[in-house]
């Protein structure tokens, strides 16, 4: 008898392969095409498209048969030219409340391939107004999107499961923001423009960065990323010199001898007069000769430490997990209570019509009785004791709604006692 | 009342510590409102008791060693409290009020039940260095375990131990911050405080007693903490030798606090 059924059905990291993934992930601006044609097959009402890197979801709206999810699973393999859709292994689909928990714990990052990752949430808001734009949601997917964007939020704010850097890149700026107080005030040196290298240049970048100097064997590599991140290239016999003048160092180089030599490193350290000088040291062999760190005011910390960060905070997130499912159980208490009044709506309405026409049908005929001057009397009359009449029906519906014990029943017998008519019959 | 109170306060600062404690070893960070409200309540409570006991006195408590301690525990959590709000970090609570709560077990313990005052200490002069003396010891006893604290930060980076010190303190640079901030202040305080003393000296003994062993700690750890700031300023030294000065001038206050007030002759014993 439930009008409708909430379906996700999707792959992703923890299913599927990456050349799985890849073969079914769809660009945002095919987005909408794909959604068109669900709500085209004529078996669903609302549809959004969830598709980043590590998955591809559709989240459906419609009765509730198992013959319309065969379906749609057909038609994403044909559509794709697949056939995972199909694998019950590489694929998964949840109804329901599984399903809204589904998609809370996505927007919260626990579902995420790097447990509390932040980018999906804005992820999961660029799926949603796709399909709004699309036309393809109505009130059940922006009410489950809505809440879901809200429970994103709440588990960022009242637990620490984005807390900590979780790549060997950001752990290396969260080191440097355990040293330093504020980097916008700071300078760094990037010496090495490799993929490593740049990545922790741009998370510098990102925390604003005062100034950023990068020096490679290859100057243009140097250049480019320079201009890319409004920087200045050295050329790479004169970096040592920004050793007195530098707060941060970053070597990520695959030279086999040290980029920086104690004892070329002290004299130019000695006039920067006890500032501290922190050097990160992400290269294999090690680029920054460790006794260096013997120093005062100077630390150096290499790709080992950054990895035990690492490890750390991601051992911290996982602890995290509890207290957030703990905030989406509650959003699900929620929402279940609105899709069940959703549930009991028609009825209601259905109830209330009838009864209108009845009423005004019996109005229309006792007119003749009654002066008419006294019409508006009958028809506050009529009105008031239609309104006390339903008024018990319909709180019982309510609550056999909100409670679930004997809904169907309830309802059912509601059909057949006074033969109503649902919306779509009407 | 005052017996009452005197028992209540320690074991209130005793819980808050705990608590600080469980916030700081367990990472847990939804109690921390809760901790704050309940170290305002406690210093509520103790400024309560510091009122009951002069209206039951009828005089500043700063008579004895014991009076002062409580009056150093309330100004450092006074001041923490400040520190943590402009701050809003509660991870070096457990340390400073941990420090609270042994000026006040210290203070309780061996407060006398019974009181009176020297007819010398009625002085409002006496007690504007008195209160700029509690200042300055509470602005040196809370730089000294900043210091402290980015010690253990500094050595946990340097060793490349990221545990709960590196995770749950702040920056270094902030540490550093905070603690030249507090030795700067207490500074000011002491200085002030040995001004106030001579003078005071001068106008109730008509001469000025230097070689006394309060005097003497004093002096010392006024220039301890003068080389601390001039250093900081002029000289350019790093952070860890810094904290290591004002250790040193801390461990000078201690000195005078007990050793000189309990086991040497001083004319500050005017009880």
């Amino acid at each position: 008898m439930k009008a409708f059924e909430i379906y996700v059905i999707g792959l992703n990291h923890k299913s599927a392969s990456l050349e799985q993934r890849e073969s079914v992930a769809i660009a945002p601006q095919e987005l909408d095409t794909y959604l068109k044609m669900i709500i085209s097959s004529g078996h669903w009402s609302e549809v959004v498209g969830l598709s980043t890197c590590n998955r591809t979801e559709w989240y459906v709206v419609g009765p509730t048969n198992p013959e319309f999810v065969k379906c749609l699973r057909t038609l994403l393999n044909i559509a794709n030219s697949v056939d995972h859709w199909s694998n019950p292994e590489v694929t998964y689909v949840k109804k329901h409340t599984d399903a809204a928990r589904h998609l809370f714990r996505v927007a919260a990052g626990l579902d995420s391939q790097v447990l509390g990752e932040p980018q999906i949430l804005g992820q999961v808001k660029d799926a949603f107004t796709i399909a709004m734009e699309a036309n393809t949601t109505g009130p059940i997917l922006n009410n489950l999107f809505q809440t879901a964007f809200h429970v994103g939020k709440e588990v960022r704010a009242h637990t620490e499961i984005g807390a900590g850097a979780v790549s060997v890149s950001s752990a290396a700026v969260e080191l440097a923001s355990k040293i330093f107080r504020d980097l916008s005030k700071r300078s760094a040196l990037l010496i090495g423009a490799g993929e490593t290298g740049e990545l922790t240049a741009r998370h510098l970048k990102s925390k604003n960065i005062n100034t950023l100097y990068i020096t490679n064997r290859t100057p243009e590599k140097a250049e480019n990323l320079a201009t890319e991140l409004e920087g200045y290239a050295l050329p790479f016999d004169e970096y040592l010199e920004q050793l007195a003048e530098v707060d941060i160092v970053i070597s990520a180089t695959n030279s086999p001898k040290y980029t920086v030599e104690a004892a070329s490193a002290k004299p130019l350290i000695s006039r920067r007069q006890n500032r501290p000088l922190f050097f990160i040291d992400i290269a294999v062999p090690r680029d920054i000769d460790p006794s260096l760190n013997k120093l005062d005011n100077v630390f150096v910390n290499d790709i080992e430490d950054l990895n035990i960060i690492v490890h750390k905070n991601l051992d911290l997130r996982r602890e995290e997990i509890p207290p957030a499912d703990a905030i989406i159980d509650e959003e699900i208490s929620s929402f279940t209570d609105w899709l069940k009044s959703l549930e009991v709506k028609p009825i209601i309405a259905s109830l209330h019509r009838k009864f209108e026409q009845l009423r005004q049908a019996e109005v229309e005929k006792s007119k003749k009785y009654f002066s008419q001057e006294n019409w508006d009397d009958l028809e506050k009359l009529t009105t008031g004791l239609m309104k006390k009449f339903l008024h018990i029906p319909m709180m019982q519906l309510r609550e056999a709604a909100q409670n679930g014990n004997g809904q169907l029943k309830r309802i059912e017998a509601a059909y057949e006692l006074f033969d109503l008519k649902t919306d779509h019959e009407e | 009342m005052v017996e009452l109170l005197n028992i209540i306060l320690p074991a209130l600062y005793v819980l808050v510590t705990l608590l600080y404690a469980f916030h700081f070893f367990s990472e847990e960070r939804r109690s921390g409102n809760l901790i704050t409200t309940l170290l305002g309540l406690t210093l509520g409570v103790h400024l309560l008791y510091i009122i009951v006991r002069i209206t039951t006195f009828h005089h500043y408590p700063t008579a004895s060693p014991a009076q002062v301690f409580t009056l150093i525990a309330f100004a450092i959590g006074i001041i923490y409290l400040w520190i943590e709000a402009m701050l809003s970090v509660k991870s070096t609570g457990m340390f400073v009020i941990g420090l609270v709560a042994g000026f006040q077990l210290l203070s309780s313990a061996t407060i006398a039940r019974t009181d009176t005052i020297n007819p010398l200490l009625q002085s409002p002069l006496f007690s504007l260095h008195t209160s700029a003396a509690i200042l300055g010891y509470s602005g040196i006893t809370i730089s000294a375990l900043y210091a402290t604290l980015y010690l253990l930060l500094f050595y946990d980076i340097k060793g490349s131990k990221f545990g709960i010190v590196y995770n749950q303190l702040p920056p270094l640079e902030v540490l550093d911050s905070m603690h030249m901030k507090a030795a700067s202040a207490g500074f000011s305080f002491l200085t002030v405080t040995i001004l106030l003393g001579i003078l005071w000296l001068k106008l109730a003994f008509h001469h000025v007693m230097l070689l006394d062993w309060k005097i003497i700690t004093a002096l010392v750890t006024w220039a301890i903490f003068g080389i601390v700031i001039a250093s900081k300023k002029f000289w350019g030294w790093s952070g860890k030798r810094v904290a290591y000065f004002s250790l040193t001038g801390f461990f000078m206050i201690l000195v005078s606090m007990t050793v000189v007030n309990y086991f040497l002759t001083s004319f500050h014993r005017f009880h």
